[in-house]
């Protein structure tokens, strides 16, 4: 049974399919749904970087689950995986959860995979 | 300020498509250390945020309208340059674009329209800039090349690999023509840095886990990581050196 889960976030839409599967599975870990905040990446005339910003519509997916919000500092000085897996373990999180891209051109280097490579804790990627 | 074979002090650095990117890399790169930075670009409006940016910190910095496609506009940057500031020191050949399209449906349209900014558009600014440095008998022409001009990636961007190459080819071929005329002409491949172009890239994090994996150094560039190249090549320390390319990409090309 699955108590904790670190939900790494790559869009909005991924929050359905993942408790979707979660409820079909009967599992119901507290999930800590984490997007990732990128900072002083460049100046805003430079390149204008926008964050995915939790929202009421994506809250919506969470019901029937306990959650909460975690926005991780990123500089893109690292794999995005490396932030994700370093916050699951800060938060005691037992499964990280992430949805694959299903973009056969990445080379099976997505963040599913990055995930699944680099992490010390168990990972599911949902197909 | 940088001194000694560093120096570029009131350097005239002419820099192309400086309203985004790199473009305001470079320039503030070379501003920084004391270079009156010409800026050129189409979009006027983001020009001018750009030049009082960087004269908001002190730096000497002046906003010109060029499309690097326009003959006449190229030839007016050069004349207006030598007539105000007595001599054009440095160009950055960096104005650039591209399109994103499977080759079998490209439009012959949009193969053109890249190929015109990002050769043609190098061409002409040479061109022009170069008859300035061989009358006043010395020079710099730096072009904007990039990591993908030596590989072959996953994207469907073929004019911009292509052209990328091309200005390999370029900076060569122009290197020798100028070599007699004390005008050294080189080349910067930037790998992964953020800019209008590669926005899309960074904010997928599917995509950008892609490229992190490519790059042993596992980082994409920042704003400082331009900057020491640029002043290499625009000033006395790289007197010597002309035809060659300096890839700035954290390893990328290594693999």
């Amino acid at each position: 049974m699955l108590r904790k889960a670190l939900v790494a976030l790559r869009t909005s839409e991924d929050l359905q399919r993942i408790t979707s599967l979660l409820k079909r599975m009967e599992e119901h870990p507290r999930l800590v749904v984490s997007t990732l905040e990128f900072h002083d990446l460049a100046d805003s005339t430079v390149a204008k970087i926008e964050n995915i910003i939790p929202n009421d519509k994506l809250i919506q997916n969470l019901n029937g689950f306990e959650f909460e919000i975690a926005r991780l500092d990123y500089r893109a000085e690292r794999l995005p995986a490396s932030t994700f897996v370093e916050e699951a373990i800060k938060s005691n999180c037992d499964i990280i959860i992430v949805v694959s891209s299903a973009k056969s051109g990445l080379f099976h280097t997505d963040l599913g995979s990055t995930l699944a490579g680099n992490s010390s804790i168990p990972v599911l990627v949902v197909q | 300020m940088t001194t000694g074979i560093f120096n570029v002090t009131d350097k005239v650095c002419w820099i192309t498509g400086a309203s985004s990117g790199l473009g305001i890399m470079l320039a503030e790169g070379l501003a920084e250390a004391g270079a009156r930075v010409v800026l050129t670009a189409r979009r006027v409006d983001r020009l001018h945020q750009v030049a009082e940016s960087l004269k908001s910190k002190g730096y000497q910095a002046e906003p010109m309208k060029c499309d690097v496609t326009k003959e006449t506009e190229v030839m007016s940057v050069v004349e207006t340059v030598t007539e105000k500031f007595g001599s054009l020191d440095v160009l950055v050949n960096n104005a650039g674009t591209t399109t994103v399209s499977p080759t079998p449906d490209m439009q012959v349209s949009e193969w053109k329209r890249v190929l015109d900014t990002n050769l043609t558009g190098v061409f002409l600014c040479s061109k022009y800039a170069s008859r300035r440095m061989i009358a006043q008998k010395h020079g710099k022409i730096v072009n904007i090349s990039s990591v993908y001009a030596a590989m072959a990636d996953i994207s469907f961007e073929l004019p911009y690999y292509t052209t990328k190459a091309g200005i390999f080819g370029l900076t060569r071929q122009l290197a020798l023509e100028l070599a007699p005329h004390n005008v050294q002409v080189n080349s910067i491949a930037p790998g992964f840095f953020p800019s209008e172009m590669t926005r899309s890239v960074i904010t997928d994090l599917d995509s950008l886990s892609y490229t992190l994996s490519r790059i042993p150094m596992k980082r994409i560039g920042t704003t400082e990581d331009l900057k020491g190249v640029i002043r290499f090549l625009a000033s006395k320390a790289s007197d010597y050196i002309t035809g060659q390319v300096i890839t700035v990409d954290g390893g990328w090309n290594l693999w």
